[in-house]
């Protein structure tokens, strides 16, 4: 498990192809993109505010004295910060400098303003929450509400991870793999106890001799002509292995944060977790956990939900507050990264990119309920390795908060450039590892928001 | 030519309009129907409209051989698990009632339907139905659960039987079914292989004539026992693997 990556590619590309020989399930392409020894070393974090985020009260604000609450200025700019009507007391536009501010419920993030960027302006092309979700995580327009090809968590994880033990680690996060390896595929959990079950040995245990012998069994089984048929038997039977290998590997103690350890001490106290539930806390310890632990390459979390706030009292008591919790929790997510150390100098936080994002944001104006509806127009947050931090990258327009176009190049609004869809994301993050145009999201990068 | 003619009529209301037209020798003679419009005098007149076209004889070739009955390659679909309810009731049903639990008796697949996949209809809308890492160490798990309760239930039969006590009857053994806990290959062969048939059938509905069907299976029961001196812990693991084996989770 703490293997040089490199270093196991280069002595296992043979038993790697083997593997996939064997079971069937790689092309000769995705061998060649998983074995990329000149990639960056590089980690993901995704971390997903489920229902729609407001962008107003935290990623893209506006300031209230330009844009008050008074009719004529909402017939004007159909843009109403309201942030008089959070449950904030002195809620205002938070301004870091020229060109950076954010929305009253930032948090601790604000802490945190030059170690991550903002995309603005991202036109998510759908006000369904399926499919806004699936439009973020794959890349591509939901065919329906149906993902039509496999997450950039996927493909990272399986350009990447092949030595990590569990590759993609998923948290109530939706994970799709169609293009990828089943290594790749991710290891999707509801909850963290689902989680420890799923790492430790049963309950009933057997006589390990008895077992080797069941898994020679199994072994003869899958080599008959009817299993050698049927992909779904050979995929059983990787599985199958992949399973024991996990529970073999004895890491559960890494998440079990109810334990009366130190190490799990500190964990809660630097989380703020006070029990072992859906909490952003234990949601961003997770992630650093299995990331610092070289136990997965990509970890994709479900930071905060509840955010689909249409009436007055859900948009005004909790939009802002749960948003708060999940750029609390990220923040003390980059503290936790920069504070361990890699290895060669640098700390975690250099080679961890953090993608916070949501399925669309919420209506500039509120509606007359005193919530807000969809929006297509959303942001999101990246951090972390190789991205450049402190910048703005994009923009919305001042009447309506719509998509501007935006130069790739800068980052900055440019009638000449593109608008921005979350493509562009994930496109930018394969061109770093050097994934070539096989996940077809048919949009260029952004050399904006990476580092030179 | 006939054939390319023929194929070219069925074909005709598919081409593109740039399609070039056949030679004057092939193309068809009469009107032909055509299931696109085709403006005639600038009325939009379609196929059903037209005439029929007239029958061409056709003349039969020389005999040839033929086979009437079609070739015995049966297409088969994609096998595909079943989902965490079908495969509770899989095993409810195969052990006899017993199901994988808790100390409390909550029933563990319940608790983790969600992880394993069943849909919640706000997040998720469609069932997971892979055979993932997920699936196969929960199917794992409670396949030794289970197996472990049928294996004590069996044994508890067999005492019941040996005591012959009318208050407390033997219920019908499944695991054990055809042999005593001390069974081995070695002295008691047809035994074993009546209750490997009768696991295999029991299992996976299978009906195993042949003795290929049976044989990792036999090589299981022979190096379980003998690698842990207790006959009782092969028929445990004949239990587990059956129940892990893609036979019983998948149709």
């Amino acid at each position: 498990m703490t293997l040089n990556r490199r270093q196991l590619l280069k002595r296992g590309a043979l038993a790697v192809g083997a593997g996939m020989a064997t079971i069937g399930l790689g092309s000769i392409d995705q061998l060649a993109m998983a074995a990329n020894p000149d990639a960056p070393d590089r980690y993901y974090i995704f971390l997903y505010f489920s229902g729609g985020w407001d962008v107003l009260l935290g990623l893209d604000p506006r300031d209230p004295r330009e844009f008050p609450s008074t009719l004529d200025s909402i017939a004007r700019t159909r843009i109403q910060p309201a942030y008089e009507r959070v449950d904030l007391a002195d809620a205002d536009i938070i301004r870091i400098d020229e060109n950076r501010a954010f929305g009253p419920y930032i948090g601790d993030l604000q802490q945190h303003v030059d170690d991550f960027s903002v995309v603005r302006g991202i036109n998510m092309e759908t006000l369904g929450h399926a499919s806004g979700r699936r439009r973020f995580l794959t890349g591509k327009p939901a065919s329906g509400v149906l993902a039509r090809g496999s997450n950039g968590s996927t493909w990272l994880a399986g350009h990447l991870g092949r030595q990590e033990l569990i590759p993609q680690l998923s948290l109530r996060t939706e994970s799709y793999n169609k293009d990828m390896p089943n290594f790749a595929t991710a290891l999707r959990v509801n909850s963290v106890p689902d989680l420890l079950r799923a790492l430790r040995p049963a309950s009933s245990l057997l006589d390990p001799r008895l077992q080797a012998q069941m898994d020679v069994a199994l072994g003869r089984a899958s080599n008959c002509p009817p299993a050698q048929a049927s992909s779904v038997w050979q995929t059983s039977q990787f599985a199958h292995g992949q399973a024991r290998d996990v529970v073999d590997s004895d890491v559960g103690g890494l998440f079990d944060f109810a334990a009366n350890t130190p190490e799990m001490e500190a964990l809660r106290g630097h989380y703020g977790i006070n029990q072992v539930d859906n909490s952003p806390g234990v949601g961003a310890a997770l992630a650093a956990q299995a990331i610092t632990n070289r136990v997965s390459r990509a970890v994709s979390v479900t930071l905060v939900g509840g955010l689909d706030t249409h009436d007055n009292n859900s948009w005004r008591g909790l939009q802002g507050l749960r948003q708060r919790a999940g750029f609390n929790a990220i923040a003390r997510l980059i503290q936790d990264l920069k504070g361990r150390a890699y290895g060669d100098g640098s700390s975690w936080f250099d080679h961890t990119t953090i993608v916070a994002f949501s399925e669309f944001s919420r209506t500039p104006a509120l509606n007359p309920q005193g919530g807000r509806d969809h929006h297509f127009t959303n942001s999101c947050l990246i951090g972390g390795g190789g991205v450049r931090g402190g910048q703005v990258i994009g923009a919305t327009s001042n009447v309506q908060m719509e998509s501007m176009a935006t130069n790739l190049q800068t980052g900055l609004p440019d009638p000449g450039g593109v608008v921005l869809k979350p493509e562009h994301i994930l496109r930018t993050l394969y061109d770093e590892v050097g994934i070539d145009r096989t996940p077809d999201l048919r949009v260029q990068g952004m050399p904006a928001l990476m580092r030179a | 030519m006939k054939h390319l003619t023929l194929l070219g009529i069925m074909t005709l209301g598919c081409a593109a309009p740039s399609a070039p037209e056949p030679p004057a020798s092939e193309a068809p003679t009469g009107k032909t129907p055509v299931a696109s419009p085709a403006q005639e005098s600038g009325r939009t007149v379609w196929g059903n409209e037209r005439e029929a076209p007239a029958p061409r004889p056709v003349e039969a070739g020389p005999a040839t051989p033929a086979e009437l009955r079609p070739p015995v390659n049966i297409a088969r679909r994609p096998r595909r698990r079943m989902n965490v309810d079908q495969l509770s009731d899989a095993m409810r049903r195969v052990s006899g009632g017993i199901g994988w639990t808790n100390a409390r008796g909550d029933d563990l697949f319940e608790s983790l339907a969600a992880t394993l996949g069943r849909p919640d209809y706000i997040q998720r809308t469609v069932e997971e139905l892979e055979p993932t890492v997920l699936f196969q160490k929960f199917l794992d798990d409670a396949a030794r659960d289970v197996c472990t309760r049928m294996l004590a239930a069996d044994m508890a039969s067999l005492q019941a039987e040996a005591a012959a006590d009318p208050e407390n009857p033997p219920t019908a053994r499944i695991l054990l079914r055809h042999v005593d806990a001390d069974d081995t290959i070695a002295d008691a062969p047809d035994a074993v292989d009546r209750n490997l048939r009768h696991l295999l059938a029991w299992f996976h509905g299978r009906d195993a004539r042949d003795a290929d069907s049976l044989a990792y299976l036999k090589v299981l029961v022979e190096s379980a026992a003998a690698l842990t001196d207790d006959p009782t812990q092969s028929w445990l693991g004949v239990c587990g693997v059956l129940f892990t084996h893609p036979d019983f989770y998948t149709y």
